[in-house]
């Protein structure tokens, strides 16, 4: 028996090693295709100061040629958002970017868009994307979140399934052949850089395809329901009670700021407009405990009404372009404010 | 709870090291642990599956304690029919109920007699359709006294709900598996190794081997309407490899578990797609369910013996209702009948047990004759396997059909909608066939072993090499789809 367990445990011990040499040896895994072709594309482009991360919010809603006309001395923004992506795999993509120089050589200000981790939830299991940024840090505030953010009996599937992902991921279970494909060049890439390469791809740009036209038509088909749905969010603005998200993940943006600072970024998180079913409570208590030259609010109704009409929205949680493009100059001002810039449009 | 999972393999490591560290001198204690195991082991999917399958094996108990102490025919006669309609009965009741309801409500409709509103939301238990079978089994030889009932409680229902074999087979017999629950097992450590090898290649097969295969299978088959014949042609073939994979697979997972505590189970794969015809075939594929279908209704009909009306009939008898074992669908149905079909000629001609030696035996290059005849059976076996994995008959006969007429029509345009571009998808498409490669490649060099990674005839460095090349990619592979295919029978 004894023989038979120290043959298995040898055996499995070569095994381990083998595994972990592959994901060292194997190319940086970015998680999201949209994140591979945009990183892979800078690399040959060195010029931007002003950076844009977050979801398909700030993908889909963000035009640095709008920026860049409110913030000349900016003139070189970039939208590296990417659709699909949580709070947790922004953060720890934000801070890869931010411990290697190669990215974007001469960036000044990084905007991250305030967003919730999210649990990870069982159709996103076992896949590449639900583990690779769960390094311990990620894992703890992950499970620090749901545990303070979600009731006790939701909270012990989820926690279950960020405990079964960091497993996979410390035994680097089903990634190397991702990090592998990452290699291969693939379908459409260029797409998300944009029409002028700067990463903004709106939705109206997406309109040929079948599931763009399907959410746009849902959008259109329920109007009156999503009036009313801003119109309740105009109603409760005042009254959002900030909700415990966790004082690790409050302490992973404070962290980012820090990393920012040693490499002389500074690193401001947005409140982007809420849209619909977007918890603003929990956003809103990531907003509240950030210092006030790092952070900006482009989400409230009160100050950007026009943000919440309808006329401006793609679908029920994006701007269209024309949206977008206000949006953009919002946040610009907004920016252009906190940076305390003298000249004004 | 399903093999290819963290959580079985930590339930395995706990159930391994209490067994053989403690409780494998104690017999009564160890078949009770093992009970506890195997219905933890079940009841993981459902708790509610374990009622049906403590009820089946209570009956079973029973009536086959009852069966050894009577001597009246007919009395004996009447408990046999006892159990028999007591497992069918669940058996017809949770599979097939909502078949038959709705087949006849179809039927009447046709004559136009409307009725409907008969089907049942009722969940299939996983595996019912394998231990309906194993229980039976005993019932069975118990009655035609070859075998003597089972008087320990705890060895029977351990015996029922053995749970590396529980939900997907092999599907043992009594006279095999139950005497074992009455032997003490001295660990032995090249068993141990040689079962480790054995779950290994088993994994490699489910989850390098048929998961990925799946991939492809189900995006054919889904849209198979817009593919072109060759693209088609390459979903058969897949699928004939991907339910290889999926059911030798945990065949193999669930000997060697079952080794690794000292248990025998039977063989349940025998390298099928080197069969040189159909008869060859079914005596090498799913070996368990074959022979149970030869013991228990081929030969009590009758057999081969008599006319060739009598041979017509109990050939396909035996191969409709091992369609319908299949599932409750008319595809399976079909399938057991083309079949039965395909293997009528070859037993009224006296040809079925032409090739009973494994082919190219004691040779490493086969005939042309062999591949010739391999090749055949195999292609007939993936049209076949068409409606075997088809919703229906006539989307079936629509996928054979447009795949024949698209590669006799535009061969060139079939060859060009290969997934052969750089992208993602000729990564994993050629990652597959290396995977098949292999399997196939290993799977002939030893093919007359009692398993693939048994005694490799390679130098000890080349072997470990092939087993952690194997491990690194069912590491890899290990979250592909989920489930075995085999589960939902």
């Amino acid at each position: 028996m004894i023989h038979y367990l120290n043959r298995l445990g040898l055996f499995l011990l070569l095994l381990a090693t083998i595994m972990w040499g592959l994901s060292v040896i194997a190319p940086y895994y970015y998680g999201n295709p949209i994140y591979l072709e945009k990183f892979t594309y800078l690399e040959d482009s060195n010029g931007h100061n002003l950076v844009f991360m977050g979801s398909s919010r700030t993908l889909r809603q963000l035009n640095p040629v709008v920026v860049d006309s409110v913030i000349p001395e900016m003139s070189q923004s970039f939208n590296l958002g990417a659709g699909g992506t949580f709070g947790l795999q922004v953060l720890y993509t934000a801070e890869h970017l931010l411990l290697n120089s190669k990215y974007f050589p001469s960036l000044e200000v990084l905007v991250v868009e305030i967003q919730l981790p999210q649990p990870i939830l069982d159709i996103n299991m076992h896949t590449p994307r639900s583990k690779y940024f769960l390094d311990q840090k990620r894992y703890e505030t992950g499970a620090n979140f749901i545990r303070a953010y979600y009731p006790d009996e939701i909270a012990d599937t989820y926690i279950q399934n960020f405990r079964s992902s960091r497993v996979e991921r410390i035994l680097n279970i089903g990634l190397v052949r991702a990090q592998l494909y990452s290699l291969i060049p693939r379908r459409g890439m260029g797409h998300f850089l944009g029409e002028r390469g700067d990463g903004f791809v709106p939705l109206d740009d997406e309109l040929p395809k079948r599931s763009y036209v399907e959410r746009r038509a849902e959008f259109v088909d329920n109007l009156e329901h999503y009036r009313e749905n801003f119109e309740q969010i105009r109603k409760n603005e005042d009254m959002i009670v900030p909700r415990d998200v966790g004082e690790l993940y409050i302490q992973a943006h404070l962290d980012l700021i820090t990393i920012g600072e040693t490499r002389d970024v500074k690193v401001v998180f947005a409140l982007m407009p809420s849209g619909f079913n977007v918890q603003q409570n929990g956003s809103r208590s990531i907003f509240e405990r950030i210092p006030a030259n790092n952070r900006i609010d482009v989400g409230s109704y009160q100050k950007w009404p026009w943000l919440y009409d309808t006329s401006n929205y793609f679908d029920r949680g994006h701007l269209n372009e024309g949206g977008a493009n206000k949006f953009s100059r919002a946040l610009a001002l907004e920016l252009r404010l906190l940076m305390n810039q003298k000249t004004v449009n | 709870m399903a093999f290819n999972s963290l959580t079985f393999l930590c339930f395995f490591a706990a159930v391994f090291a209490l067994y053989w560290g403690v409780l494998s001198s104690h017999l009564r204690i160890r078949n009770a642990f093992l009970l506890i195991v195997s219905y933890v082991f079940y009841g993981y999917w459902d708790w509610r599956f374990l009622l049906l399958i403590v009820f089946s094996s209570a009956v079973d108990f029973l009536v086959g304690s009852k069966l050894e102490d009577l001597v009246s025919r007919t009395h004996r006669k009447l408990l046999l029919i006892l159990s028999l309609c007591t497992n069918l009965g669940l058996l017809g009741a949770f599979k097939y109920y909502n078949f038959f309801v709705e087949s006849a409500e179809v039927a009447l409709a046709g004559l136009g007699i409307t009725c409907g509103g008969l089907s049942l939301n009722i969940i299939l238990p996983v595996g019912i359709s394998f231990y309906t079978f194993q229980t039976l089994s005993y019932t069975i030889d118990v009655y035609r006294r070859k075998l003597n009932a089972c008087h320990s409680i705890i060895d029977f229902f351990a015996y029922v709900s053995f749970f590396p074999q529980l939900v997907a087979g092999p599907i043992e017999r009594a006279s095999n598996l139950l005497p074992q629950f009455k032997k003490k097992f001295e660990f032995d450590g090249k068993v141990a190794v040689d079962a480790t090898l054995q779950i290994l290649w088993g994994f490699f097969k489910k989850v390098v081997v048929a998961d990925n295969a799946a991939v492809f299978v189900d995006a054919i088959f889904s849209d198979y309407t817009n593919q072109s014949g060759l693209v088609l042609a390459l979903g058969a073939v897949l699928f004939a490899v991907q339910i290889y994979g999926d059911f030798s697979g945990y065949s193999d997972i669930a000997i060697g578990v079952a080794r690794m505590l000292g248990f025998n189970l039977m063989k349940n794969f025998a390298c099928p797609y080197f069969s040189r015809d159909i008869a060859e075939f079914w005596r090498r594929w799913h070996i368990s369910l074959s022979t149970w279908f030869r013991d228990y209704v081929y030969i009590p009909i009758g057999g081969s013996h008599g006319g060739w009306r009598s041979k017509v009939r109990n050939v396909l008898v035996v191969f409709v209702l091992s369609g319908v074992w299949h599932g409750a669908n008319w595809t399976f149905v079909f399938w057991g009948l083309l079949n039965g079909l395909l293997f009528l000629p070859l037993i009224v001609g006296r040809v079925h047990r032409s090739h009973i030696d494994s082919v190219a035996h004691g040779r490493l290059i086969p005939t042309f004759k062999e591949v010739y005849m391999m090749a055949t059976t195999f292609s007939i076996t993936c049209i076949c396997w068409v409606f075997f994995r088809a919703q229906t008959i006539q989307d079936a006969f629509s996928y054979l059909g447009q795949g024949i007429e698209g590669i006799l029509e535009n061969p060139v345009a079939s060859f060009m909608a290969l997934p052969l571009k750089p992208s993602e998808l000729t990564f994993n498409f050629l990652t597959l066939i290396g995977s098949i490669l292999l399997l196939f490649g290993i799977d002939w060099l030893q093919r007359e072993k009692t398993h693939a990674l048994f005694k490799l005839p390679f130098p000890m460095p080349i072997r470990i090499v092939l087993y952690l090349g194997l491990s690194v990619s069912v590491v890899e592979y290990f979250f592909g789809r989920g489930s075995f295919i085999y589960f939902q029978f």
